[in-house]
C-alpha cells in the first residue's frame, strides 16, 4: 500500500450567500515515500484545499486520506496536533514571525514541544547549517531576502523532524534564481532524509526540475498523474500540454494567430521527446519528400534530466507531399500540434 | 513678569498641581484596568470571528453590540448613566474614585476596537503555519498572536491613554476632580484665563511626552 493514499476526497465551500462551492470533486491520488510529488494547476483548481486537506488544516468532507495506515479524516483536533508534527509544511508567503529572530523562528516548534534548551540550541543550530543560514541567526525576517525567509521556513518545518513536506506555492514569490536554488535545497533534503515532498505549483519549472512525480489538477479533478516525463511526453490532454509548452521558449500566442498560414506554409508545433529530440529527422523528411521545411523556434527542455524538445517550423509544398510529411512525423511519435489551426 | 501675567496661577499653583496628580493618578488606574479588559476583549473579538480559532458567532455578535452601544454614549452622560452604578462598586460617585468607574466604561469600548485592529493586522499565514506545526489555539493566542500584534498594541495603548486624559477632564467637571474640573472651577467660572491656558500647556506637553515616549517603544520592538 502506497505511503500516502488520497482517495475520493471532497470538499466543498458555502459562501455568505448560503451557496455552496464544491472545490475537490473526488480526488485519488496514491503518493510513495521519498517522492517528490508535484501537483500542478491553475489558480482556482483546488490545489491549496487539496494539500491543506493531507494535514488537516482543512477537512475533507468525504473521502480518506491514509498516511502510513491510518486514515486521518477520522482523527480529532488532538490527534491531528501530533500528526502534523509528521508533516511539515512550508508557504508562499513564508509565515515566519516578524517578532521574532531566525533562531528563535525556527525553535519555536521545539520550545512549544518542549525540548530543553541545550536541545533546542543544538538543533537549531543544526538546521540552520543545512539551509546555509549560519550567519543570519539573529537577523529578523524584515532583513532577509525572499530566498533566505523560505530557508528559514524550511528549517523550521523541519524542526521536529518531520517525514513529509507540505509546499505550498513555496517558489511562487521567489525569482528565477532564488528558485532554482530553494528547489536545490529541496532536493538535496529528499535525498539526504528520505524526506517524501509534495508540493503544489502552477509553475511548470518546479514540476520539470524536481518532482519525479506529477498530478494535474483541473476543476477539482486530477487530469492525469504518473511519472513526470512520462505525463508530459505523452499525454493526449489539452491542460498537460499548455504546461508543458508554458516552459518552451517560442513564438507567443499572438504572434502564431497572425501568422500568415497560406503565404508560407502550413505552422507546425513539434514535440520530440527522448532520443528522438533532435532535427536529424526534419531533414531526412524534407528530403525524401521534397517539402520546404523551415525552422522558426526550437529549444530543447530537461524534465527529470530527459530531453523534451520543441520546434516550431513551417512545411511548404505540393498539398499531398505535406500530408506525406505529417504523417511520417507522426509515425516517428513526434507529437504535433497546430498552433495555425488544425484543418487549412 | 510672572506675577503680571499669571497672578492666579501664583496662588493657586499647589491646588494645580494637587490636580495634576489626580489626573495622572485616574489615567493610571483607570488605563490600567482598562487596557487588561480591552485587551481580552479585543483577543476574543478576533478569536470568535469567522475565520477564527474559535470561531463562535453568537458570542462576536453579542461582544460586538456590547462594545457599540457603549461607545455610542457620549462619555459626559455615561458619567450620570453610571451614577448609581458607581456609588454601589466604588462608595462615592465623585473624585477620584467616582471617575474611574466611568472611565474604564467609556474608554474600554474603544481600546478594544483599536486593539482588535491592531490583532487583524497579524498575518493569518503566520496562525496557519503554527497550526500546520502542531502547536495548539491557545499556544498560539498567548505566544504568538499577541506577541506578533504587539508594535501595533502599544500604538493603540498610546492612542487610548491619551483619549483618557480627555475623558478624565470631563469627569472632572461632572465631580471628579483632576486638572479638567480645576480649569472649569478656577479659569472659567472665574475667569482666571491664566490657568486655562497653563492648563492647556500642560495637556499638551503630557500629550506630546505620552505619544513620543510610545512611539519609541514601539519602534524599538518593530522588526
Amino acid at each position: 500500500m502506497s505511503y500516502i493514499r488520497i482517495k475520493d476526497v471532497k470538499k466543498s465551500f458555502k459562501n455568505k450567500k448560503g451557496s455552496t462551492t464544491e472545490v475537490l470533486k473526488g480526488i485519488d491520488l496514491e503518493i510513495e515515500q521519498g517522492d517528490i510529488y508535484g501537483i500542478i494547476g491553475y489558480s482556482g483548481a483546488g490545489k491549496s484545499t487539496l494539500i491543506r486537506c493531507i494535514n488537516g488544516l482543512e477537512k475533507a468532507d468525504s473521502g480518506s486520506i491514509t498516511i502510513e495506515e491510518s486514515d486521518i479524516t477520522t482523527l480529532n483536533e488532538k490527534q491531528l496536533m501530533s500528526l502534523r508534527l509528521k508533516i511539515g509544511m512550508i508557504f508562499q508567503h513564508f509565515n515566519l514571525l516578524r517578532s521574532k529572530n531566525v533562531y528563535d523562528n525556527i525553535a519555536l516548534p521545539l520550545k512549544y514541544q518542549k525540548y530543553s534548551a541545550d536541545r533546542i540550541d543544538k538543533r537549531v543550530n543544526e538546521l540552520l547549517e543545512t539551509v546555509g543560514l549560519t550567519d543570519k541567526k539573529r537577523s529578523y525576517p524584515s532583513q532577509l531576502s525572499g530566498g533566505q525567509k523560505q530557508r528559514v521556513a524550511i528549517a523550521r518545518a523541519l524542526a521536529v523532524k518531520p517525514s513529509i513536506l507540505l509546499c505550498d506555492e513555496a517558489t511562487s514569490a521567489l525569482d528565477p534564481q532564488t528558485t532554482e536554488s530553494i528547489l536545490d535545497l529541496l532536493s538535496k533534503l529528499n535525498k539526504e532524509l528520505n524526506l517524501t515532498i509534495i508540493l503544489i505549483t502552477h509553475q511548470m519549472n518546479v514540476i520539470q526540475r524536481i518532482c519525479n512525480k506529477v498530478a494535474v489538477i483541473d476543476d477539482g479533478r486530477i487530469v492525469e498523474q504518473g511519472n513526470t516525463f512520462d505525463i508530459f511526453s505523452k499525454s493526449e490532454k489539452e491542460i498537460t500540454r499548455a504546461f508543458l509548452n508554458s516552459i518552451f521558449k517560442g513564438p507567443s500566442r499572438d504572434d502564431l494567430k497572425n501568422y500568415p498560414d497560406h503565404e508560407n506554409g502550413r505552422l507546425l508545433h513539434l514535440i520530440f521527446t527522448g532520443e528522438k529530440a533532435n532535427d536529424s529527422l526534419i531533414t531526412s523528411i524534407a528530403k525524401s519528400f521534397d517539402t520546404d521545411i523551415n525552422i522558426l523556434f526550437g529549444s530543447i527542455e530537461y524534465v527529470e534530466n530527459k530531453p523534451i524538445g520543441s520546434l516550431y517550423v513551417t512545411i511548404k509544398g505540393d498539398p499531398k507531399a505535406v500530408e506525406e510529411s505529417i504523417k511520417k512525423l507522426k509515425e516517428q511519435s513526434v507529437r504535433i500540434e497546430y498552433p495555425g489551426g488544425d484543418t487549412n | 513678569m510672572i506675577e503680571r501675567f499669571f497672578p492666579n496661577v501664583l496662588e493657586y499653583g499647589n491646588d494645580m498641581i494637587i490636580a495634576f496628580k489626580e489626573t495622572v493618578i485616574m489615567v493610571l488606574i483607570a488605563g490600567a484596568i482598562g487596557l487588561f479588559t480591552g485587551l481580552i476583549l479585543a483577543v476574543i473579538l478576533v478569536i470568535t470571528r469567522d475565520d477564527g480559532l474559535y470561531h463562535n458567532n453568537a458570542l462576536h455578535r453579542i461582544l460586538e453590540t456590547i462594545i457599540n452601544i457603549f461607545r455610542s454614549i457620549p462619555f459626559v452622560i455615561l458619567v450620570a448613566l453610571l451614577v448609581s452604578f458607581t456609588r454601589f462598586l466604588m462608595g462615592t460617585s465623585i473624585g477620584i474614585r467616582g471617575a474611574i468607574v466611568p472611565m474604564v466604561i467609556g474608554i474600554v469600548p474603544f481600546i478594544s476596537r483599536l486593539a482588535e485592529q491592531a490583532l487583524l493586522e497579524v498575518d493569518s499565514g503566520v496562525i496557519e503555519a503554527a497550526r500546520a506545526m502542531g502547536i495548539s489555539k491557545r499556544y498560539i493566542v498567548f505566544h504568538i498572536l499577541i506577541p506578533e500584534a504587539r508594535p501595533g498594541l502599544i500604538r493603540s495603548f498610546i492612542t487610548s491613554t491619551i483619549s483618557l486624559i480627555g475623558l478624565s477632564t470631563m469627569a472632572g467637571t461632572v465631580g471628579g476632580g483632576g486638572i479638567g474640573s480645576f480649569a472649569v472651577r478656577y479659569g472659567y467660572s472665574r475667569y482666571m484665563n491664566d490657568i486655562t491656558l497653563v492648563t492647556v500647556v500642560i495637556l499638551v506637553l503630557s500629550v506630546n511626552i505620552i505619544q513620543s515616549l510610545g512611539n519609541r517603544a514601539a519602534n524599538k520592538i518593530t522588526h
